[in-house]
């Protein structure tokens, strides 16, 4: 019994390291791709740049708007119930915006991507295997990498990038605006704070760890995708891994990279 | 330039259902059509795959334009795909494009006009079109149209690199007798016309017999290749005397 669990622990550990690598390579393959093609864009590659960036950004901004809104105001509500009794004011606006902004406006901005986008991404892509598409691209002599995977990649950390800057600011002014109508006006003289709570290096992180969030979301998605083979019924099950496992790898990677900037 | 477009010797696929122990041999001249025809499920499609190079084979040599196949890099091999055309059997057109963007997009996508021209591609995409005489509204999706504006979308997507020979897969597949009339019609003026080799794989016979100057019969034993109609009706093999004698009027019902 003993050996078995030890067994499939140690089997599944490897099996998660070898598709880590994989993913990774995968992902690297098509950002040197794209990259070594001489030009960064063709019309081609742009206009399919261009609609990832609409796709991925722009249309999850209502649905960003509305989570950031709301996780603002609770996430302040809560902090003020919980420490003001005990903590200057100050020092709760300090403390809501290190936590909103690096930790809570990421993850949650990383599960708006990976349900919108990530699965998308992967349903399209897993049908254009399906019906050939991806071939008959092949067949004129497109890189796929270049066409399809990069433009997605590149979408995908752009979007995260900005959607998170944009969850931090709208959580942290609306939860701010919130507590000053709530509990006390005395909190609307404290917008500065928000700034002032971040430093170079944090912000680095921050930009740093959106970037990885938003090229794991659109390269799991991608690199499921290309797996679908046969029938159709692969498309749901690859959509679910991309949502499964890119979940799980932001959180891990979230959670080992909290621990090393401390 | 007197090179044949395509010289293959004793090439295998690598299919196991195919039992050819020989391979095939054969040249095609420039500006040639041939054919592949033989009953359904013996393997045209494994056999115009390997001649396009797109499959890898399984034994023996394919030059095709002049290039040895056998050991291209990837990067030749996409090169190669500009000269050398291939339309799958369902046409395999981008569903979330347009009929034009589907037809601009490898001349985009290989700077044909460079980046500032753009429009150039989209011009020589609807010149194509209208050639082709495809009267599917180019901002219209691929999956609203016909099977047979479908090959023709397909078709004109890989005349947009100037390629010197093009693959057809299923070449008169999905279509009724009319839309295959006027499709044959086009395939001989892009022969004629636009100067381009043509390998297309049917089951129609009655194309073949008019307008093919070679064809290549595929059968479980492996195929056979033919000069023209008159030597592959005198052969005596019973494979290709039964089909022959069983779809010929079948379908001359479609092509006349």
């Amino acid at each position: 019994m003993v050996n078995t669990l030890t067994g499939w622990t140690g089997r599944q550990a490897i099996r998660s390291g070898v598709y880590i690598v994989d993913l990774t390579v995968f992902i690297q393959l098509a950002i040197r791709d794209w990259l070594f093609r001489g030009r960064f864009f063709n019309r081609a590659t742009y206009r399919s740049l261009v609609n990832q960036l609409l796709f991925t950004g722009v249309d999850a901004l209502p649905l960003v708007s509305l989570l950031s809104l709301a996780v603002g105001v609770a996430i302040t509500s809560q902090l003020i119930h919980l420490t003001s009794d005990f903590t200057e004011a100050a020092d709760i606006i300090e403390t809501l915006a290190v936590l909103t902004t690096y930790e809570v406006s990421p993850f949650l901005t990383a599960i708006i991507l990976v349900a919108r986008s990530g699965s998308a991404i992967s349903v399209d892509l897993g049908n254009m295997k399906l019906h050939g598409e991806i071939e008959g691209l092949e067949l004129l002599g497109i890189n796929l990498n270049d066409y399809l995977i990069a433009p997605r990649l590149i979408a995908g950390a752009i979007s995260q990038l900005v959607l998170a800057i944009y969850f931090s600011g709208i959580a942290l002014y609306g939860g701010l605006i919130a507590a000053g109508i709530l509990y006390s006006t005395s909190y609307l003289f404290f917008f500065d704070n928000l700034l002032i709570a971040h430093t170079p290096d944090t912000l680095l992180l921050f930009v740093f760890k959106n970037l990885v969030f938003g090229l794991v979301i659109a390269g799991t998605a991608c690199y499921h995708a290309l797996q679908v083979a046969g029938s159709s019924t692969e498309v749901p099950r690859q959509t679910q891994r991309v949502i499964v496992n890119s979940l799980a790898i932001i959180a891990v990677f979230d959670g080992l990279l909290a621990v090393a900037a401390l | 330039m007197n090179e044949p477009v395509l010289q293959c010797r004793n090439l295998l696929p690598l299919t196991s259902r195919v039992q050819e122990s020989t391979g095939i041999t054969l040249e095609l001249p420039r500006f040639s059509l041939t054919c592949i025809v033989g009953p359904g499920d013996s393997g045209k499609t494994s056999w115009l795959r390997l001649l396009a190079a797109v499959d890898p084979a399984a034994g023996g040599n394919l030059r095709l334009l002049g290039q040895d196949t056998s050991w291209l890099s990837t990067a030749e091999w996409r090169r190669l795909r500009q000269q050398a055309g291939y339309v799958l059997p369902n046409s395999a057109l981008l569903s979330s494009q347009s009929v034009l963007q589907n037809v601009a997009l490898p001349a985009q996508y290989h700077y044909q006009h460079g980046w500032d021209t753009g429009s150039h591609a989209e011009k020589k995409a609807v010149t194509l079109l209208e050639w082709l005489e495809c009267t599917a509204d180019p901002n219209e999706l691929p999956e609203y149209l016909p099977a047979y504006q479908q090959k023709l979308v397909a078709i004109a997507r890989c005349l947009m690199l100037d390629p010197q020979i093009l693959f057809i897969d299923e070449a008169f597949a999905f279509m009724d007798a009319q839309s295959c009339r006027k499709i044959a019609r086009r395939y001989l003026a892009i022969r004629d016309e636009l100067k381009i080799t043509l390998v297309l794989a049917t089951c129609d016979l009655a194309f073949a017999k008019a307008h093919t100057d070679r064809f290549i019969f595929t059968r479980p034993a492996g195929p056979k290749v033919y000069a023209d109609w008159a030597s592959a009706e005198q052969d005596n093999d019973e494979a290709v005397r039964n089909f022959i004698r069983s779809n010929f009027d079948h379908y001359s019902t479609f092509y006349a």
